[in-house]
């Protein structure tokens, strides 16, 4: 039996450990996973017509959106939201302002002439947007008016690419000397990074409605703040529904979450679902209601 | 004997039929396999979907900005892929064999490999980035990328089809030319040059072709801005699966176009200057 997966490229860590550790246990169980955008895989699914068990994403919102339709034959129906993660600048030692630069005086090193700083497209990642958010923010937090655009003038067009993993090779070869990304791919690549402070990273449930006061736009509109929680759901059309339940169980049981605190990801036990009703009845337990924003 | 003769002028014939079908059939049916899934994307476009993306100007500075780069490309790769061809198919070097083998390295291997490998080049502290950079050329996230990446990609095309083109020309030629008193440059313009004009301009149409289609070592070097396929594929991540189809079927309707003007060009000017003897 093969168990199909596509999920967000920051996941490929955990799920990938995972899932050795899955067919250890099942041993008649083969996990195919693929990894990519959040959209890009979402879109596997409901333009491509791929059929995969299980749809990891990075930003939960994008499940709702792109899932929840058509009414009738909606490709899902549920998400749930298991791990969080948080926005930070990573460096080298050999990045401009490598040797002064703290989770205080970030923004003033980022904003120096001639500094690099890469980044993911706002208008089809949500890292790229992500970060608009994260600077938005920034800028009320440190009462730094213009914050915001003096750093993105240092992350000009040439800087931006699809996702911003494509960008670590760049930072490592020279060509940029920051990057936005998230704070669990700093820490599975051993990279330095800024430990940004809880109000503006995103990485918090809890303040969900201070996020949504961050407002950026992009090709698709404006987009408000959402806190950073990956979320899982089981298409509609999943061939192996059943298994694709025993591997969601085993990610938000005590096996998963260790992982997943081991890459760099942030806790969010209970498991958050977004109707806890729509949900298969062996998951309903593991989660509570999403907070009402 | 003159039965089994007949019987054997039978045999001879049924099979040479049973031959031809064969080549035809198997042939065919990779023409067929060619052309299914390119006559599918252009059936999943609706007219109206192929006028949008003919109004949409992303799409329309994408394939511009891939036709001007490809056909850079493609010339500086004929310009020093050519004097290689002639190379590779005349002398007699060690190390030839190794020369041969790092010109079809680009075929092998990753192209987001490449682009990487290319970044430590070309990136603003790489060998040829850093002292370009003083000179106020960058190669990230600028056409210069986009144009190094697609020689690299293109590159063998030239010199492995013009270098089997010059090898088809007779070598005694060349020498009676050179007896006659022609200067080497001279034998090269009036006798080798004419007689693999096929050769080059095919070389050259299909580096041109194989630059405009190479996504994956020109958007490590330059995403914005965006050629034609990395277009497409952020149409497709952004819009969905009508827009980037429509957007592709265009890109292939301007190329087909292009490789016709080619060919024409090529019969006009440029083929005469290059097939021209006296």
């Amino acid at each position: 039996m093969t168990l199909t997966i596509f999920a967000a490229g920051t996941l490929a860590g955990p799920f990938n450990a995972l899932d050795k550790a899955f067919s250890a246990k099942y041993p008649n169980v083969t996990i195919h996973a693929q990894f990519g955008g959040s959209v890009a895989e979402v879109k596997q699914v409901t333009q491509l017509g791929l059929q995969a068990d299980v749809v990891g994403v990075a930003d939960y919102t994008v499940i709702p959106k792109y899932m929840f339709a058509p009414a009738n034959k909606a490709w899902a129906t549920w998400y749930v939201g298991f791990a969080s993660n948080a926005i930070t600048f990573v460096y080298t030692p050999k990045s401009k302002g490598a040797s002064t630069i703290t989770a205080d005086n970030w923004y003033k090193v980022l904003a120096e002439p001639g500094v690099q700083i890469g980044r993911s497209n706002p208008d089809t990642d949500p890292s790229g947007y992500q970060t608009l958010q994260m600077l938005d923010l920034a800028e009320r937090y440190y009462k730094s008016p213009g914050l915001a655009a003096a750093i993105l003038k240092n992350a000009p067009a040439t800087n931006i690419r699809d996702t911003e993993t494509a960008l670590l090779g760049t930072l490592q070869a020279g060509q940029i000397d920051y990057l936005a990304i998230y704070r669990s791919d700093a820490i599975q690549h051993n990279l330095k990074y800024l430990d940004l402070p809880t109000a503006i990273n995103l990485s918090d449930a809890a303040q969900a409605s201070a996020y949504a006061k961050a407002t950026v736009q992009t090709k698709n509109g404006a987009l408000s703040g959402n806190p950073i929680i990956y979320a899982v759901t089981i298409p509609t059309n999943a061939p192996h529904a059943e298994w694709a339940q025993r591997w969601i169980e085993f990610v938000l049981g005590p096996d998963g979450q260790k992982e997943l605190a081991k890459d760099g990801f942030g806790d969010v036990t209970p498991a958050l679902a977004n109707q806890q009703s729509a949900l298969p009845p062996s998951l309903q337990p593991l989660t509570a209601q999403w907070p009402a924003r | 004997m003159g039965g089994a003769q007949a019987r054997v002028a039978g045999f001879r014939y049924a099979p040479r039929q049973a031959f031809t079908v064969a080549m035809w059939l198997l042939g065919g049916l990779l023409v067929v396999f060619i052309i299914l899934p390119m006559v599918r994307l252009a059936l999943a476009t609706s007219a109206d979907s192929l006028a949008g993306a003919i109004r949409n100007p992303d799409v329309r500075a994408s394939i511009q900005l891939s036709l001007k780069d490809a056909l850079a490309a493609a010339a500086i790769a004929t310009l020093c892929g050519v004097p290689l061809a002639w190379v590779l198919a005349r002398k007699h070097f060690p190390g030839k064999g190794l020369v041969e083998g790092i010109v079809d390295l680009p075929l092998a291997v990753p192209h987001t490999v490449v682009g990487i490998a290319l970044l430590f080049v070309f990136g603003r502290k790489g060998w040829v980035g850093a002292p370009a950079g003083h000179l106020g050329i960058s190669f990230f996230g600028t056409e210069w990328g986009i144009i190094v990446g697609m020689m690299f990609v293109s590159a063998p095309f030239v010199v492995d089809t013009v270098r089997v083109a010059i090898e088809d020309v007779d070598p005694r030629l060349e020498q009676a030319a050179r007896t006659l008193g022609a200067s080497q440059w001279q034998t090269f313009r009036h006798v080798t040059l004419p007689l693999s004009t096929r050769g080059v301009l095919s070389g050259f149409v299909l580096a041109y072709a194989r630059a405009i289609s190479e996504f994956g070592a020109v958007v490590i070097l330059a995403y914005f801005p965006m050629t034609a396929p990395v277009e497409v594929y952020d149409l497709y991540l952004q819009k969905g699966l009508d827009e980037s189809a429509a957007a592709a079927v265009l890109l292939l309707i301007v190329t087909l176009a292009t490789f016709l003007v080619f060919r024409s060009l090529t019969a006009g000017g440029v083929g005469r200057w290059l097939s021209t003897r006296t």
